[in-house]
């Protein structure tokens, strides 16, 4: 249910963005992709099924397929679900082998299920055939290296092209801190110390943070940072080494000064606690900018400062998230396919996307002029700061169920009924005990 | 026109059956196939117990189990015990008799997910109305859902708001059943309210009770939509119950296997806790 609700917002956010940075025109990307050394129109005719889960990136992307079809005659038949639906149907449907897409929605977390399943094409293969790519004009390179490695995550073959860039930052009420003379944390131990002050001196609380299900998201951040890591390089679960512990501990202690309930807290409700003035700080994903500096849904639009994620003892390691498009191993129209995912993530795409406000995993889509005149120079600096050394979501097998293992104890510790170690020493052990 | 006849019969009833064996036999079929089967290539014999034993030893199983009777027996018991009051209640109250039917009805009419929405605004620490007014009589904010032990009495709360009206309106239909001319007696006689309704009421209304009783109680063990949407099992595992469990085991990790075990347990259960009472009730109607 949470989902529908995050959905509506963000649904809301991403048409709000586009009125707000929205170019009109789209005509220049024409010759844009004239420049390519490729045919376009190799495969004119073909039809190829699109499954997209409902996000700002599918919102944003949706309307210009019309100019993919104009570009290659390909026929492109789209199905949008909700994420929640999504997230369901895609592996149920690929289980049952019923699954009738040709290119999907994939997320880093589950590349390495998709791969041992055999439901993903290798696609470097495309990439790197000169007929279909031309890889002077496409530019791999272009792309973060941790949007590089999503392509590989977790030893598998080259299967998920990123399409979107996130890293968890840190957003602040710069009325509050000018209030109370603080100035902006750049260390974890300072946002702590910032948020105790808050949470004390005036009636909103100090921070806002994940204490739900997806809690692991955020407190990979903290754990990072702290020179810990949730697997060892041996593969095995590392979560009571003294740094990961003190990466949990950290969470915990900050979470002290979020408001209560937070066991109940995800995406939604801490963007919901940042955009009705209940907290003061946010320690996650920069999605949520645009949608916070949008006066149409936000009643603190004009007091929003951003910074990059603060350091920990092992110094600046935020978590980060990238959203990837694959194509099935039965895909009828591999080819119409690639041309499809290589339109989709080429850079005047990713250009016009980003000016939608929808942020993408090239380089280059960041530094044009409108984008900086749109979105603030202190956002897009804060972004690329943390991307450059964000840790990358650690994707392995059964990975939902270790999260779940971290979710249900950290949630002890964050009602106060565990101290974090304990609730680290604990989720280690029920892990241990679902892999035998 | 015997055979007409039966022709006739047949195709009335083939839909049925049909619909039976595929939505109901089938899938539980597969269940016990998905649980016992083995998995393993190479293994000589096509049945395992593993699954099983990986299922009776693992402590989740066992605290599942647990929070689910408590949360089963609780729930059935005070949503019956105020089911029960409230439909004794109107059969005192003479005035108004319809509109308080229509109000204890109405939470059946409300549909689950959309209940617990409604629950979960009001159960919120910082917003919630409940804290808000009980700011009124200076009790400190509650943690309703977040708090490891106060969660479970929470999803109870919504449970028993909800299926209390059920109780209600089976009683409520018992009493209207039971013969005036027995009470009048009773009465003439110079019984006592609580006489005639411990020693006549009760006794004639047994099977009713036993029938609210059983009904109510599998909806409680099989209850999901309130505990997922205010607490996905959460905070920790404090109200995990086995169906949540079972859910999460085959939609966020992927193992049906896992779920059908638990499942079968389930039907167990509710085959065992509910036996006698059904054998009562089929009893009751023969003679």
């Amino acid at each position: 249910m949470n989902i529908t609700r995050r959905q509506t917002l963000l649904t809301a956010a991403a048409a709000a963005a586009s009125v707000c940075f929205g170019r009109p025109t789209f005509a220049a990307a024409a010759d844009e992709f004239a420049a390519a050394k490729i045919d376009w129109r190799q495969v004119s005719g073909k039809k190829i099924n699109v499954l997209l889960s409902r996000h700002p990136w599918q919102e944003a992307i949706a309307p210009l397929i019309s100019t993919f079809t104009q570009l290659t005659g390909i026929e492109v038949n789209l199905r949008t679900l909700p994420e929640q639906q999504f997230l369901t149907k895609v592996p149920a449907d690929l289980t049952a082998g019923t699954f009738q897409f040709d290119v999907f929605m994939t997320q880093i977390a589950e590349a390495p299920q998709f791969a041992a399943n055999n439901w993903v094409e290798t696609i470097d293969n495309y990439m790197n055939d000169k007929k279909l790519t031309d890889p002077d004009w496409y530019q791999w390179s272009d792309f973060f290296p941790g949007a590089q490695q999503a392509a590989t995550i977790g030893n598998t073959p080259f299967a998920n092209l990123a399409i979107t860039a996130e890293a968890q930052v840190l957003v602040y009420r710069t009325d509050i801190l000018t209030k109370l003379n603080i100035v902006v944390p750049k260390t974890i131990e300072e946002v702590i110390s910032a948020a105790d002050l808050i949470s004390q001196k005036t009636d909103i609380h100090g921070v806002t943070l994940r204490g739900g299900a997806a809690l692991w998201w955020p407190l990979y951040g903290f754990v990072r940072s702290s020179g810990g890591d949730y697997f060892g390089p041996d593969k095995a679960a590392a979560l009571t080494t003294p740094e990961a512990i003190a990466g949990a501990d950290a969470y915990v202690r900050l979470a002290k000064d979020a408001p209560q309930g937070i066991t109940n807290y995800d995406w939604d409700e801490i963007n919901t606690a940042m955009l009705s003035g209940q907290a003061a700080m946010f320690l996650d994903s920069s999605v949520v900018y645009p949608r916070l500096k949008d006066p149409n849904l936000s009643t603190i639009s004009d007091k929003i400062g951003v910074a990059p994620f603060p350091a920990g003892p092992a110094g600046v390691h935020p978590n980060s998230h990238y959203w990837t498009i694959s194509m099935a191993k039965k895909a009828v129209e591999k080819e119409a396919s690639w041309l499809f995912m290589a339109w989709a993530t080429s850079k005047p795409i990713q250009a016009a996307l980003a000016l939608k406000g929808v942020l993408g995993p090239r380089a280059s889509a960041w530094e044009s002029q409108e984008l900086l005149t749109a979105l603030g120079s202190q956002f897009i600096d804060a972004v690329r700061t943390s991307l450059s050394s964000a840790a990358l979501t650690p994707a392995r097998l059964g990975f939902t169920e270790f999260a779940d293992a971290l979710r249900s104890n950290m949630q002890l510790a964050l009602s106060g009924s565990k101290s974090a170690k304990q609730a680290m020493v604990d989720a280690q052990a029920s892990w241990a005990a679902v892999q035998k | 026109m015997d055979l007409e006849r039966r022709r006739f019969i047949f195709w009335l009833t083939a839909p049925v059956i049909v619909a039976l064996l595929l939505l109901l036999l089938y899938p539980t079929l597969y269940i016990f196939y998905l649980a016992f089967a083995q998995n393993k290539p190479g293994s000589a014999f096509p049945l395992t117990l593993n699954t099983m034993a990986t299922v009776l030893q693992s402590c989740s199983f066992w605290h599942g189990t647990g929070v689910t009777l408590q949360f089963t027996l609780l729930s059935t018991a005070i949503s019956f015990a105020l089911g029960f009051s409230m439909a004794y209640a109107l059969e005192i109250v003479e005035r108004l008799h319809s509109f308080f039917v229509t109000i204890f009805i109405l939470p059946l009419a409300v549909m689950p997910v959309a209940a617990a929405l409604t629950w979960r605004t009001m159960y919120d620490p910082t917003f919630g109305i409940l804290n808000y007014l009980l700011s009124f009589v200076g009790v400190d904010k509650i943690s309703w859902t977040s708090n490891p032990t106060m969660a479970l009495w929470s999803v109870m709360l919504v449970d028993v708001w909800q299926w209390t009206s059920f109780c209600f309106l089976i009683l409520h239909a018992g009493f209207r059943t039971l013969p005036q001319d027995v009470q009048e007696a009773a009465r003439i006689d110079g019984a006592t309210a609580i006489q005639e309704l411990i020693t006549i009421s009760i006794p004639m209304l047994a099977n009713i009770f036993l029938i609210t009783l059983i009904f109510r109680f599998m909806e409680a063990f099989k209850a999901f939509d309130g505990i997922y949407v205010l607490t996905q099992g959460g905070p920790g595992d404090a109200t995990e119950t086995l169906v949540v469990q079972a859910y999460r085991e085959a939609f966020q990790f992927f193992k049906p296997e896992i779920t059908a075990v638990i499942g079968i347990w389930l039907l167990l259960f509710t085959i065992l806790c509910t036996r006698y009472a059904g054998n009562r009730i089929g009893k009751g109607d023969a003679t």
